[in-house]
């Protein structure tokens, strides 16, 4: 224990001795332990622990998958209504889908997000309410007593967190509910939402359809039984449900830890930048690693001496890894510190919703992480040093005889420039990949003119929802009345909107026989009104699109993209010909126009997508029994003359509607939709151009002070080249020269590592997707000048070496 | 083109002051030299009197603080480094005391060092006058060795054929014995005077009267100044007294 007090007072002496050397040292790993310790706090509050529900671990979410396409699918609620009552191997199963609607009493009406949720959710979550109760079994019918649960948030907004809110009235969507509770503050389901409402109650057609696959649902394992149990059972459940509905057949129910389900979209993202940064560490640790051997080296005499005066090897040995420790401890703190203030502020630049974000704090495990990955640090860049002072020859070095001049440490001290530098080529490739990537990506032709148009989804008046008639008229009237704002130059309605959120996919199929569900080909329907090509500035390739005669009553119409053209008809003219379609039942829909593929999943998602054909349909022509449910989904999409954004009040106050409760909301422009549709490829280039920004400057400071240290090994050897006859050119050239064999060795190693990184980066980001050769072709020239700029200054100090002196240097 | 007997090297009245903070230090004052053509002098003197510091002038690895230094009839004393540079390399061949091989380097490789900064040098007549010099001095069989599998006397026959290698006007050859034992000392003196034999012009710096009485003119310095020797012998004992 003594030796180890005084090893510490060794330690804290020589750096204090040499603060220059120690501040570097513990910079250097600050920001390489600082940028890792984030990454692992976003990943243990993400991906590791345990989901804040009670009994996690045993909840699950159930899909459906095809044979064919392999989708995920949601339950129908039929589906989920069978599961419920047949799977034995879960405890409970609880379905929920998204919602939303005005809320007009209590306060002036206002649209709130909601969730129609079965009785069971809260049980399955074991999740509390903060107050009153859950639904009842009994409340989640068609015709029961209407009852809401409220979020902690509308409570305090709109009942001013009046403690006897239980039992008030709530009217939501044009029906008055009763509170039965107020969910749990911060409670979210795919993020926040302010009124649950009894799924069971709602009466449209699509519950009652089996092919309308558009619910979540959750289930908690019976304790004892696996998920590989239950996933046996549900595969028996699901042959018997193919033999009573044949259109199932192929569709098997799946379960998945819902932990994984939650979080499966941003885990490859987080793994990589935790590799991208795990790498910047690594170049931290090489770094000091350099440093260090250049003061161990220079320290060489001193340590020949203790080991004459008895010190053992191994004694040696702790002392230098106690400095080494030392170092690595404060880099770790200070990381620590960057990691407790910069964790926030990182996520603030996270693209889109981050799954569980609330959910990350620094805890204790990522103390844990920190000071472990410290010590580890500490470890490995003071172990080669502290194995080159142990081997320290005594009598050679206390000598001290005349001797030839040899690079004694260029060896290892080489080598951690190479590392530096194939670490600092695998970030800047990768970098440099998605950088043109996202160039290409931002280049791509999305199909519709985004420049000018506005897009809202409208919160249709809650008086006209149980009214097809009157939800028809207040469509045409909101189309009239947002066209007489005056820099409005087209506006149309839709149900989905290019590089938003929300799809309708359809099976189709051109003759009467549709194939089953899980073979047929799909594609991505948008209801709209006949304006939307103008609106979008849509090219119409061929035939015509819907004018007003294309309404309930007349031949039922549809306008294909050139995908579904070629896919479906080949080479022939699909004008005038007919399609099935999965949703239309039996009748058949003539195809009266051809129009131009739009980049409907986002600009980088759209080539990855399974569905690349495209079907549009007249608005006016869904049933009267669909009316409600388009009424809900429905969006305005608006071209005007001036920027958009401005004239987002005078388009708030025309679209109030006759009762003067309609809004509108989620407005955006398609420019932003679509910049959003890259914003994770942002995201990374931006947090990849970080990284191997620093990653270069590391290998910077690591090339400078390895040449900087062997140059001024060598000055003996300057002198003697200067005395036969060396100008400084010379000398410079010699300099540079052995420099650059060893970046080049830094290169071929790296360009090696950047094929193979550009095969995971492939894996985990698909559409990263640029020619490896160009890219190095951008960024050797950086590395290689940056890394010679960096062995210039030494090398052109080494040219000023005056010979008298480095003649005598010994 | 001097000819033999011709002085190879003229020096009048050279002075040399290092300064240090704000101490000024006389380590040459007013010395006057010549070293003929051929000729093989030795330079020898107690510590500090500035046989060093006249030799790296001689060799221009330093330059005078005044005076004149003529070599092969030309001015040198203001040469900037390039030029400084080119007649070290074609001029003038170093023997050091530590031989200052460099390790990463093979015996031929050392040789070949001087020649190496020599524009538009074939490698072929680099290699004839490396294998020249290193037969000149019995090292042709170990042109593959580093320096670190040679003895000292080996290092310094290395040394020697690398000063050789250059065909310089003069060797200049700084305490060449100091580092190896008698037996090596003696086998170096002799090279020495063997290449003085065949008509290389040698200027040594010496402490050793041993070695000195090999040249044929000593030259002694006292004190920055080139004195007689018996005048030394006087100083030298005033000093002591």
């Amino acid at each position: 224990m003594n030796g180890l007090l005084q090893d510490l007072r060794y330690a804290w002496r020589g750096l204090r001795k040499r603060p220059g050397f120690a501040l570097l040292a513990i910079f250097i790993l600050a920001l390489g332990s600082g940028a890792t310790t984030i990454m692992f706090t976003v990943i243990s509050g993400v991906l590791l622990k345990p989901l804040a529900y009670p009994g996690s671990d045993s909840l699950v979410t159930v899909h459906l998958q095809t044979e064919k396409f392999g989708d995920r699918w949601g339950f129908s609620y039929p589906d989920f209504l069978d599961c419920r009552r047949e799977c034995r191997s879960f405890e409970g199963v609880a379905a929920w889908t998204y919602g939303g609607g005005t809320v007009s009493v209590p306060g002036d009406p206002q649209y709130f997000t909601g969730r129609r949720i079965s009785s069971e959710l809260f049980s399955v979550l074991r999740i509390p309410l903060a107050r009153g109760r859950s639904f009842e079994a009994g409340e989640d019918h068609v015709g029961a007593a209407r009852v809401a649960i409220i979020s902690t948030r509308l409570w305090r907004q709109l009942y001013g967190a009046d403690p006897h809110v239980i039992g008030m009235p709530v009217v939501y969507d044009g029906e008055a509910y009763t509170i039965v509770g107020i969910a749990a503050p911060g409670f979210q389901l795919d993020g926040d939402a302010d009124v649950f409402t009894p799924l069971g109650q709602y009466a449209e057609p699509r519950m009652r359809w089996r092919a309308a696959r558009f619910l979540h649902v959750f289930a908690r394992l019976r304790s004892g039984i696996t998920l590989a149990q239950a996933q046996s059972e549900l595969a028996l459940l699901s042959q018997q449900l193919a033999k009573q509905y044949p259109d199932d057949d192929g569709i098997t129910q799946i379960p998945y830890p819902l932990r994984s389900e939650l979080v499966q979209d941003v885990r490859p993202t987080l793994w990589l930048l935790l590799g991208a940064v795990g790498v910047v560490l690594l170049i931290a640790c090489v770094n000091v690693a350099s440093l260090f051997l250049t003061r161990v080296v220079s320290r060489q005499h001193e340590f020949a001496l203790r080991l004459a005066l008895g010190a053992h090897r191994a004694r040696l040995l702790r002392q230098c890894l106690t400095e080494s420790g030392m170092l690595g401890i404060c880099g770790g703190l200070l990381g620590l510190l960057l990691a407790i203030v910069g964790t926030h502020p990182f996520l603030r630049f996270w693209p889109d919703r981050l799954p569980r974000a609330h959910e990350i704090h620094v805890d204790w495990h990522v103390l844990v992480f920190a000071v472990t990955t410290s010590i580890l640090t500490g470890l490995v860049f003071g172990l080669i040093p502290a194995l080159r002072a142990n081997n320290t020859a005594i009598e050679q070095t206390l000598r001290s005889r005349p001797r030839n001049i040899a690079g004694t440490a260029r060896r290892p001290l080489s080598g951690f420039v190479v590392c530096q530098i194939a670490l600092a080529l695998v970030l800047l490739s990768t970098a440099g990949i998605l950088g043109r990537t996202l160039l290409r990506l931002s280049s791509l032709n999305p199909g519709i003119d985004i420049r000018n148009v506005l897009t809202a989804r409208v919160a249709v008046s809650p008086g006209v929802l149980a009214n097809p008639a009157k939800a028809r008229a207040d469509w045409q009237q909101l189309l009239g009345d947002v066209k007489r704002v005056p820099a409005v130059k087209s506006v149309a309605l839709t149900d989905i909107v290019p590089m938003r959120e929300g799809e309708n996919v359809l099976a189709y199929s051109t003759t009467a026989t549709i194939p089953p569900l899980n073979q047929a080909p799909e594609a991505l329907a948008s209801a709209v009104t006949s304006e939307y090509p103008n609106v979008m500035r849509l090219p119409l390739l061929r035939g015509r699109f819907f004018d007003e005669h294309d309404k309930v009553g007349t031949a039922q119409v549809v306008v294909i993209d050139e995908n579904l053209a070629r896919h479906a008809f080949g080479e022939e003219d699909p004008v005038g010909k007919l399609l099935w379609l999965q949703a239309m039942g039996n009748k058949p829909v003539q195809v009266v126009g051809v129009v131009g593929h739009v980049r409907h999943w986002g600009l980088a998602s759209d080539d990855l997508s399974a569905i690349q054909d495209q079907v549009y349909y007249p608005l006016a022509q869904v049933p009267d029994k669909l009316v409600r449910l388009f009424s809900s989904v429905i969006s305005i999409v608006i071209r005007t003359d001036v920027p958009p954004l401005s004239t987002v009040q005078a388009l708030q106050q025309q679209a109030r509607g006759t009762t003067g409760d309609q809004t509108l909301y989620e407005v955006r422009t398609i420019e932003e939709l679509a910049s959003a549709s890259l914003a994770q490829q942002r995201f990374l280039l931006f947090l990849f151009g970080i990284f191997s920004g620093l990653a270069l400057l590391l290998a910077c400071i690591g090339v400078y002070s390895v040449v900087a240290y062997l140059t001024n090994q060598r000055v003996p050897e300057f002198g003697v080249r200067i005395a036969v006859g060396a100008s400084s050119t010379d000398i410079v050239a010699l300099v540079l020269r052995e420099s650059l064999v060893i970046i080049f060795v830094g290169i071929a190693i790296g360009v090696l590592s950047s094929i193979a990184t550009e095969r995971v980066l492939q894996r985990l980001v698909p559409v990263a997707q640029a020619p490896l050769t160009s890219t190095f072709a951008l960024v050797l020239p950086v590395l290689i000048s940056v890394a010679l700029f960096a062995s210039y200054v030494p090398a052109r100090r080494a040219a000023r070496v005056d010979p008298m002196v480095a003649l005598r240097y010994e | 083109m001097i000819e033999a007997g011709q002085p190879l090297i003229q020096i009048e009245d050279l002075t040399k002051v290092f300064y240090t903070d704000e101490i000024e230090t006389h380590a040459l004052s007013g010395v006057h030299l010549s070293i003929r053509k051929g000729e093989y002098v030795a330079m020898s003197g107690p510590s500090g009197c500035g046989k060093s510091t006249l030799l790296s002038i001689i060799g221009l690895l330093d330059t005078p603080t005044a005076g004149k230094y003529h070599l092969n009839g030309q001015p040198v004393e203001n040469l900037d480094f390039g030029a400084r540079s080119r007649i070290r390399n074609q001029e003038i061949g170093f023997i050091f005391q530590s031989f200052n091989l460099i390790g990463d380097l093979t015996v031929y490789e050392n040789v070949e060092l001087p020649l190496t900064y020599r524009q538009k040098m074939p490698s072929a007549d680099r290699k004839k006058r490396v294998m020249e010099s290193l037969e000149r001095v019995g090292m042709a069989h170990r042109v593959r060795h580093y320096p670190s599998q040679l003895s000292g006397g080996q290092q310094q026959r290395v040394a020697v054929a690398r000063a050789l290698a250059g065909h310089p006007s003069i060797l200049l050859a700084d305490e060449p014995t100091g580092n190896l034992d008698s037996r090596n000392g003696e086998a170096v003196m002799e090279l020495l005077q063997d290449l003085h034999r065949d008509g290389a012009t040698i200027c040594m710096v010496t402490h050793d009267p041993r070695f000195a009485k090999h040249a044929q003119r000593e030259v002694h310095l006292f004190d920055g100044k080139v004195v007689a020797e018996d005048e030394l012998q006087k100083l030298m004992a005033d000093a002591h007294v």
